[in-house]
């Protein structure tokens, strides 16, 4: 693709979100309109992202329209927040209910993409700062069309996000003010500004993300805000555009605060990280609900995120970036998948959603969740080399996984019994799109070597080059026993690929040779 | 070509029907040391595991049953690849050999969790936290291996072993080594957890426990094959983690099976010799090794800092 043609794309990329929200909000009334709109929607927006991706590969230079550059950190969040948003919207579009505040529903997610997608694009950070604002507006008017019962609560539960955001603006204004600087990546030499100023405006960008990932303790009434949603807004808000949207924001802020800050918080922001990697299992674990556990599984990603950024090396900041990249897939899924009060969607798609979904935030292999936690893991091992603190801190992380894996074992098992508890309803729903996400996890997992090579690779080296060396942070290029272990990764598709068809192979050849079902039989074996 | 290898590696050699061979072995061993010393039989079964894959079978309604049947082999061939971890056949860092032993531990809990039982949400918790009793000191175990070695890889710890000698007497500080003995005694424990062994061990899949997960036929005889993998899989970690010497020679293969052997005897006398502990009482005692792993850990890093 020429880079002509991609432009075109990009137009069309940042447009057709905001047209097709004011679709979604006019012909709210017509299901039969809403139905064929969510579909050609979703059909547009992987067409364009695929289109994109082509662009993106086949030029070396930065691409773009205008001020918005495709740059190589920015673009692997657009296509991802693109995937999840269409399949978002195929799912929501199709679902039946109250039509008006459905059709309210995929409005507000058509134009939150448009946001988020313009505010990856964007290079300064005022315009990030007011396109951030857009998705958030955008988030409260879903809140809104639930419907107007409960929708103080909805807003009280909301509150952290909102809080999360105005810690952001002040930050964003300081930055303007006393640094003088309006880009979203801040170079060396700073002209302005004190380091007191810089160090303060860190904390307001780092507290902002942390809240808006609701890290342990901060995770206050997050729970609430799932049980109160619908499962829709649930997965692209807070699944899907929070988990992108703030993960690139932390991940602008940990770049900035290697280039410019003169002490080095690395060890701090890993073991603030290392206890949300613990305590968002052991929240999923004890919670009774679905709702509890998705609270709890969001709390162990945003953990991870924090880490793996504290890290401050190239493994990483590559396992920050996949698991920002494809934890939103399974996470989307599971909340798609997921109940909300007494009404569900169900039938074997559900199951494999739930399943395959369920499986990634265990952190089970060879799905993507075990490939980007296991490199998290890795990343630790391997800066303990330098300092011996990164050990606990991968010994908490690994002891987190077995923790996290205990609670899906727990609740997906008890989220498919509730569908034949009495007073469930099933909803009918078009619930494709839920193992689509799964098992798009699901085969990143298996295959990531194309994610790595190109997407994840370029954006690590365009952060941080080889051998650099802030005022205070020293990046850590990574050992090589540790580098031995990663370079697997990329090319463990084989690997991964033989252990999926033994397992077929172990699980089908008995299944079809199997003694017919004699229950009676049966009944006495299992007596004997 | 290589995915065949792969392939092959994991069904045959080191993975599925080598982990199988020698763990039919190591339950003889457990088998003659608990008749000899308390008249109990646990097995081997090996026999009467594969005719049940003759037996029927009740499937159970909707799409769950699938768990009945993909659960004990995804189980069989995790611990497969954890085998192959070991010689270096397949991929092999620490984190993944982890999640591994997850996955196969899992499982179980993914069984009970998924079984018509009544009780199964509560016994499923049971399962899950006595599994975690052993995995979370694993996870120190592991961070204070790597950390004492410098390696993150199963075969690459095996090659520091081979260079430097065992780990609890490899050259190193005092500390380094003191780290090293705490982490073996540590392990022990975890290993009889692992193996589903008395005194420490939940076993599931047969006695009255066995119904927990009210599995019959060819699932039930894939889920106790698992466990006759489990008994080899335990000490072989063990072995290859502290106990690994020189590598390079065919005729090591003896040595290493003569390790694997001791720890399985070792196993087999505290099988043998002690009553399964309850629940609630296995796992206040599961608190032993996680404060040794602890220990450990502290000890490799206080060896490391200069």
């Amino acid at each position: 693709m020429t880079p002509a043609k991609v432009s075109v794309a990009l137009a069309f990329t940042v447009i057709l979100p905001f047209f097709f929200a004011i679709a979604f909000a006019v012909l709210a009334g017509a299901p039969r309109a809403r139905r064929p709109l969510a579909v050609i929607y979703s059909v547009a927006m992987v067409v364009l992202d695929v289109l994109l991706l082509e662009g993106f590969l086949a030029n070396k230079k930065i691409l773009g329209l205008g001020s918005l550059k495709m740059t190589k950190y920015g673009f692997p969040v657009l296509f991802f927040l693109l995937l999840v948003s269409a399949a978002v919207v195929l799912f929501k579009g199709a679902r039946g209910g109250d039509e008006r505040q459905e059709g309210l529903l995929t409005a507000t997610v058509a134009a939150a993409t448009g946001f988020g997608l313009v505010a990856v694009l964007s290079s300064s950070m005022i315009g990030f700062a007011l396109l951030w604002e857009g998705a958030t507006l955008m988030a409260v008017i879903g809140l809104a069309a639930h419907g107007a019962s409960g929708f103080r609560g909805r807003l009280l539960s909301f509150a952290p996000w909102l809080g999360a955001d105005l810690l952001f603006w002040i930050g964003v204004l300081l930055c303007r003010s006393s640094l003088k600087e309006g880009g979203i990546l801040i170079s060396q030499p700073l002209l302005h500004g004190t380091e007191t100023q810089v160090e303060a405006i860190m904390i307001l960008f780092l507290l902002s993300a942390v809240l808006r990932l609701g890290l342990f303790p901060l995770n206050v009434r997050r729970r609430l805000l799932i049980a109160r949603c619908e499962g829709t807004w649930n997965a692209f808000f807070l699944c899907g555009l929070n988990v992108l949207l703030t993960g690139y924001f932390l991940l602008v802020t940990v770049t900035l605060m290697a280039r410019l800050m003169t002490s080095d918080w690395s060890i701090y922001i890993a073991l603030g990280g290392t206890l949300s990697v613990v305590a968002g299992p052991v929240i999923a674990a004890r919670s009774k609900d679905f709702a509890g556990y998705l609270s709890g599984m969001l709390v162990m990603v945003g953990g991870l995120l924090v880490l793996c950024a504290g890290l401050f090396s190239r493994s990483g900041l590559e396992a920050f970036l996949l698991i920002m990249l494809t934890a939103p897939l399974a996470l989307a899924a599971m909340a798609l998948a997921g109940r909300r009060g007494h009404a569900r969607v169900s039938g074997p798609a559900v199951v494999a959603g739930l399943l395959l979904g369920g499986l990634s935030l265990a952190v089970i292999p060879p799905t993507d969740g075990f490939v980007s936690r296991g490199i998290a893991a890795l990343a630790c091992l391997d800066k303990a080399l330098m300092n011996p603190w990164y050990s606990l801190i991968a010994a908490f992380v690994l002891a987190g996984f077995g923790i996290a894996a205990y609670a899906t074992f727990v609740a997906v098992p008890r989220e498919l019994k509730a569908e034949h508890m009495p007073g469930v309803t099933r909803e009918k729903a078009f619930t494709g799109a839920i193992p689509v996400l799964a098992l798009l996890a699901f085969f990143i997992g298996v295959i990531p070597g194309p994610l790595i090579r190109n997407l994840i690779e370029p954006a690590s080296l365009a952060l941080f080059k080889s051998g650099f060396t802030g005022p205070g942070v020293v990046f850590y290029a990574g050992s090589g026993t540790v580098a031995k272990a990663l370079a697997v990764y990329p090319g463990w598709s084989q690997a991964a690929a033989a252990f999926i068809l033994a397992c077929a192979l172990g699980a089908l050849l008995p299944y079809l040779f199997r003694k017919g079902t004699d229950k009676e039989a049966a009944s006495e074996d299992r007596a004997r | 070509m290589s995915f065949l290898g792969k392939l092959a590696y994991l069904v045959l050699f080191p993975g599925l029907a080598f982990a199988l061979f020698a763990g039919w072995f190591a339950r003889a061993i457990i088998s003659g040391v608990s008749i000899s010393m308390s008249g109990r039989r646990d097995g081997p079964e090996l026999a009467s595991d594969i005719r049940l894959f003759g037996s029927p079978h009740a499937d159970r309604p909707g799409s769950v049953a699938v768990i009945d049947w993909v659960a004990p082999a995804l189980k069989l061939f995790a611990l497969s690849w954890v085998s192959c971890a070991v010689f270096g056949f397949l991929p092999d860092d620490l984190p993944l050999v982890f999640c591994l032993l997850l996955l196969a531990a899992s499982c179980d809990v993914a069984l009970i969790s998924f079984s018509g039982s009544e009780n199964a949400a509560g016994e499923a918790r049971w399962a899950g936290i006595y599994i975690l009793g052993w995995l979370v000191p694993l996870a120190f175990i592991l961070a204070s291996v790597s950390l004492r070695t410098g390696e993150v890889r199963l075969s690459a710890i095996v090659a520091w072993q081979a260079a430097h000698g065992v780990l609890p007497l490899a050259t190193g500080s005092g500390l380094m080594k003191a780290s090293s003995i705490v982490a073996l005694v540590a392990v022990l424990p975890v290993a009889l957890g692992m193996a589903g062994l008395r005194p420490l061990g939940l076993n599931i899949f047969s006695g009255e426990a066995g119904k927990a997960t009210g599995l019959t036929g060819p699932p039930l005889a894939e889920s106790r094959l698992g466990r006759t993998a489990w008994a080899f899989i335990a000490p072989f970690l063990v072995a290859a983690l502290f106990l690994a010497g020189p590598d390079n020679r065919w005729y090591y293969f003896v040595f290493w099976g003569l390790k694997v052997a001791a720890l399985v005897v070792i196993f087999a006398v505290a099988n043998g010799a002690l009553p399964r502990l309850q629940e609630k009482k296995a796992l206040a005692w599961m608190a032993v090794p996680l404060v040794l792993a602890v220990v450990s850990l502290a000890l490799a890093w206080a060896g490391v800092t200069p």
